[in-house]
C-alpha cells in the first residue's frame, strides 16, 4: 500500500501512480478544482513537465495550488 | 508545409518562400528567439536598416485548437534594447494560418522617411505593397475603416496609429479583434510598433482566402480525439474561471484589497475607492463580456464597452490597463478608464506603458493626482505631436528621468505591469531577470496561496517563466493555465500535427531553448547581470498593505 498525504488529506493507494493521474483522481473525486497546478512533493517543486513521469512514493506531502496566470 | 514571406522595404521586394525547415518545430515566441539570433545583428539601432520585424504564428494555429491562433511579433526593442516578443489575439493569426502563412518577416527601411505603405495580401495569396502616404497621419480605428471600404468588410487588419510612424518607443501593434472588427488587442509591448513605423509599413492587411489553407495532418484519427479532449477541458475550467465568467477585471477582487495593484504611481497605498473596480462594478459597467477575441476561443475572457450613447467605445478592457491607467493615477472610475484604452488603441500606444507614464506625471508634479481631466489633456498632447506629447510617447523611464523622478517604475526601460513587485516577489523577480523587460507575461507568480519565502519565490518564478515561455510559442496564455496540467494530450496533439514523436517534457526543451537564445541576443546587444534591477524605492518603501520591500538581493538577480 501506498500511503501519502495530499493537501493536508491523508490516502491510501494499491498501487504507485504518476502525479499527473493523482491529480485526475483527485479531480474527479472533487479534492481539486482544476487539473493544471504549481504541485510539490515533500517540499520540492514538480514542473508540469514532469508530471507525466513523476510517480507518488509511499509518505510523500503533496500540495497544489492553482497555476498562476496574469491579466 | 508553410509559407514566409519576406518584405524588403528598401527595394520594395517580395519574397515567398517555403517556412525554413529548420523552424518546422518553432512558432510565436520561439521561432522569434530563433530567427532573431541567426538574421539580426543585436547590436543594431532597432530603428534601423539592419533591424528586422517578424510576425508570426503559434505553433497550434490553424488547427482548431481553442485559444492557438495566436500572433506573435518579435523584433530588437527601442524601449528595452534587447529581443521583445510581444503576442496578441484578435483576428490575425487565424488570418496568416487560413493563407498557409507561417512568418512575414520585414527587414531594411525605405529610403524616403515618408514612404508607407500597407502590405495587402489578397484573397488568391498574392502580396502587394499599396501606398499609404494618404494614410499617414490617420489613427487605427480610421484606418481600419478606410481599409475595410477599400478590400471589404472581412479583412484582417494589422496597424500602427501615429504613435509607430513618429517611432515612439511606446507605440504598439494593434489588431483587429473577432466579433467586432475594431482594432482593439495590441501587441502593446516592447514600443513594437515604431520598428513597423521605421519600416514605413503602417498596416498590414489579410483578405480572406479564395480557398481556406488546411493543416497537413499526419495522423487525423489521433489528432481530431487529442484536439477534442483538449477543447473540452477549457470548456469544463472555463465554467468556474472569472476570466470567462466576469473577464481579468475580476484580478482587482483579490489585488485590490491586497494592495498588490499599483496605485499611486506604485506607493500601494489602498484608497477606498478601489471598490469601484471590483468585479460587481465591472459586470455592471460592462457592455458584454464572455467575448472571444478570436474566432473558436473558449475562454473568452474579452469584452465589448460600449459608451452612453451605446456605440461602440472599445473592447479588450482588461486588468493591465485598468490598473495601469486607473488606480496607479488614483483615477477609479471605469468610464474614464475606458476612453483612455480607447484613446492608447487608437493612437497605437500600450496602456501599461502609457498608465505608468501619466502617473509618473503626477509624481512629477506636471498634472494633479487623479485628475482626469488633466490626463485626458496629456493623452491629447501625445496626439497631437506636441513638445511635450513627443515626451510622454517615449515611455515612463525617459519621461520620469527628464522630470528627474526617484521613483520610476520599469526594468530595462519598460514599465512593471500591474502587479506591485513587493506584493509578489516571484513576480519581481521575472520582471528583472527576464529577457522580455518588466513583463507579467513572461512569468507571473501571483496567486492567493504565493509563498513569502525568496528561495520559493525564485523556483516559482523560474518555472513560471519556461511554462509561459511555451504559452507563447503556442497558444493563449489564458488557455495554457489549462493545458499546463495536460502537456502529455499537448505533446499528442503535436505529434498527429507534425508526425513526429515529442515527449511532454520536450516543451520544456524547448522553453530553455527560447529563453537561452533569447538570454544570448540580449547578452550581444548589451545586456550586462547587473542591469536585473528592482528600482531601489520598491526595496526602500514597505508595501502599505503587508510593510514587506522586495527583498530578494541584488547577488540573486544576478545569478
Ligand atoms: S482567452 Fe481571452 S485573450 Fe485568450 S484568445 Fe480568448 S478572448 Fe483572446
Amino acid at each position: 500500500m501506498i500511503s501519502i498525504n495530499f493537501n493536508g488529506l491523508n490516502f491510501m493507494f494499491n498501487q504507485s501512480m504518476t502525479i499527473s493521474n493523482l491529480i485526475s483522481l483527485m479531480k474527479i473525486n472533487g479534492f481539486v478544482e482544476n487539473s493544471s497546478h504549481l504541485i510539490k512533493v515533500n517540499g520540492k517543486l514538480i514542473t508540469p513537465f514532469s508530471i507525466h513521469q513523476t510517480t507518488i512514493s509511499d509518505g510523500d506531502v503533496i500540495t497544489t495550488k492553482p497555476l498562476p496566470v496574469g491579466g | 508545409m508553410f509559407k514566409a514571406i519576406r518584405i524588403d522595404r528598401n527595394n520594395n521586394k517580395i519574397e515567398i518562400e517555403e517556412s525554413n525547415l529548420q523552424y518546422k518545430s518553432l512558432g510565436g515566441r520561439s521561432l522569434i528567439a530563433q530567427f532573431l539570433n541567426d538574421e539580426v545583428i543585436p547590436a543594431c539601432d532597432p530603428l534601423g536598416a539592419a533591424s528586422k520585424i517578424i510576425f508570426c504564428t503559434s505553433l497550434f494555429a490553424g488547427s482548431g485548437l481553442a485559444c492557438a491562433n495566436r500572433l506573435s511579433v518579435g523584433a530588437k526593442s527601442p524601449l528595452t534594447g534587447g529581443i521583445k516578443e510581444s503576442n496578441v489575439g484578435g483576428t490575425a493569426a487565424a488570418a496568416f494560418a487560413s493563407h498557409g502563412i507561417r512568418s512575414l518577416i520585414i527587414e531594411d527601411i525605405p529610403e524616403n522617411k515618408e514612404d508607407f505603405v500597407t502590405i495587402l495580401i489578397k484573397s488568391d495569396g498574392s502580396v502587394y505593397l499599396e501606398d499609404a502616404t494618404n494614410f499617414i497621419g490617420i489613427n487605427n480605428y480610421e484606418y481600419v475603416e478606410n481599409m475595410q471600404k477599400i478590400y471589404g468588410d472581412n479583412v484582417s487588419v494589422i496597424s500602427i496609429g501615429v504613435a509607430g510612424e513618429r517611432l515612439y518607443k511606446n507605440s504598439s501593434i494593434q489588431v483587429t479583434e473577432f466579433g467586432t472588427n475594431y482594432p482593439c488587442r495590441a501587441a502593446g509591448r516592447g514600443g513594437l510598433g515604431s520598428v513597423l513605423g521605421s519600416k514605413g509599413v503602417k498596416g498590414i492587411v489579410i483578405q480572406k482566402p479564395d480557398k481556406k489553407n488546411s493543416l497537413d495532418i499526419s495522423d487525423k484519427e489521433k489528432f481530431l480525439i487529442q484536439r477534442k479532449e483538449l477543447n473540452q477541458l477549457l470548456i469544463e475550467s472555463s465554467e468556474s474561471n472569472p476570466f470567462s465568467n466576469v473577464g481579468t477585471a475580476s484580478t482587482i477582487d483579490f489585488v485590490g484589497p491586497a494592495g498588490i495593484i499599483p496605485t499611486h504611481n506604485f506607493t500601494g497605498t489602498i484608497s477606498k475607492e478601489i471598490e469601484n473596480l471590483k468585479s460587481d462594478k465591472f459586470m455592471a459597467f460592462v457592455s458584454k463580456n464572455k467575448q472571444p477575441c478570436q474566432a473558436g476561443c473558449l475562454v473568452k475572457c474579452s469584452n465589448i464597452i460600449n459608451d452612453k450613447n451605446g456605440n461602440f467605445l472599445t473592447g479588450g478592457f482588461e486588468y493591465e490597463t485598468i490598473a495601469l491607467c486607473g488606480p496607479n493615477c488614483d483615477i477609479y472610475d471605469y468610464e474614464s478608464i475606458a476612453y483612455m484604452d480607447r484613446m492608447c488603441d487608437d493612437l497605437g500606444l500600450d496602456t501599461i506603458e502609457t498608465g505608468a507614464t501619466m502617473g509618473v506625471c503626477m509624481e512629477a508634479g506636471i498634472i494633479p493626482w487623479g485628475d482626469v481631466n488633466a490626463t485626458m489633456k496629456l493623452y491629447q498632447h501625445i496626439a497631437d505631436g506636441t513638445e511635450l506629447g513627443n515626451l510622454l510617447g517615449q515611455g515612463a523611464d525617459r519621461v520620469g528621468k527628464h522630470y528627474c523622478v526617484e521613483r520610476i517604475p520599469t526594468c530595462k526601460g519598460q514599465a512593471m505591469p500591474g502587479y506591485d513587485p513587493r506584493g509578489t516577489i516571484g513576480t519581481g523577480y521575472t520582471y528583472a531577470t527576464t529577457p522580455m523587460g518588466a513583463d507579467h507575461t513572461a512569468g507571473i507568480t501571483l496567486g492567493e496561496e504565493e509563498s513569502n519565502n525568496v528561495e520559493d519565490a525564485i523556483e516559482h518564478s523560474k518555472m513560471m517563466q519556461e511554462i509561459f515561455a511555451v504559452a507563447d510559442s503556442t497558444m493563449c496564455m489564458m488557455a495554457m493555465a489549462t493545458f499546463a496540467g495536460h502537456l502529455d494530450k499537448l505533446a499528442s496533439l503535436y505529434n498527429a500535427i507534425y508526425g513526429d514523436t515529442i515527449l511532454p517534457q520536450d516543451f520544456l526543451e524547448l522553453a530553455k531553448k527560447t529563453i537561452h537564445l533569447e538570454n544570448e541576443f540580449n547578452r550581444k546587444a548589451g545586456w550586462k547581470p547587473t542591469d536585473n534591477i528592482i528600482p531601489d524605492f520598491f526595496r526602500n518603501e514597505p508595501l502599505p498593505s503587508t510593510g514587506r520591500t522586495f527583498d530578494i538581493s541584488q547577488q540573486l538577480l544576478e545569478k
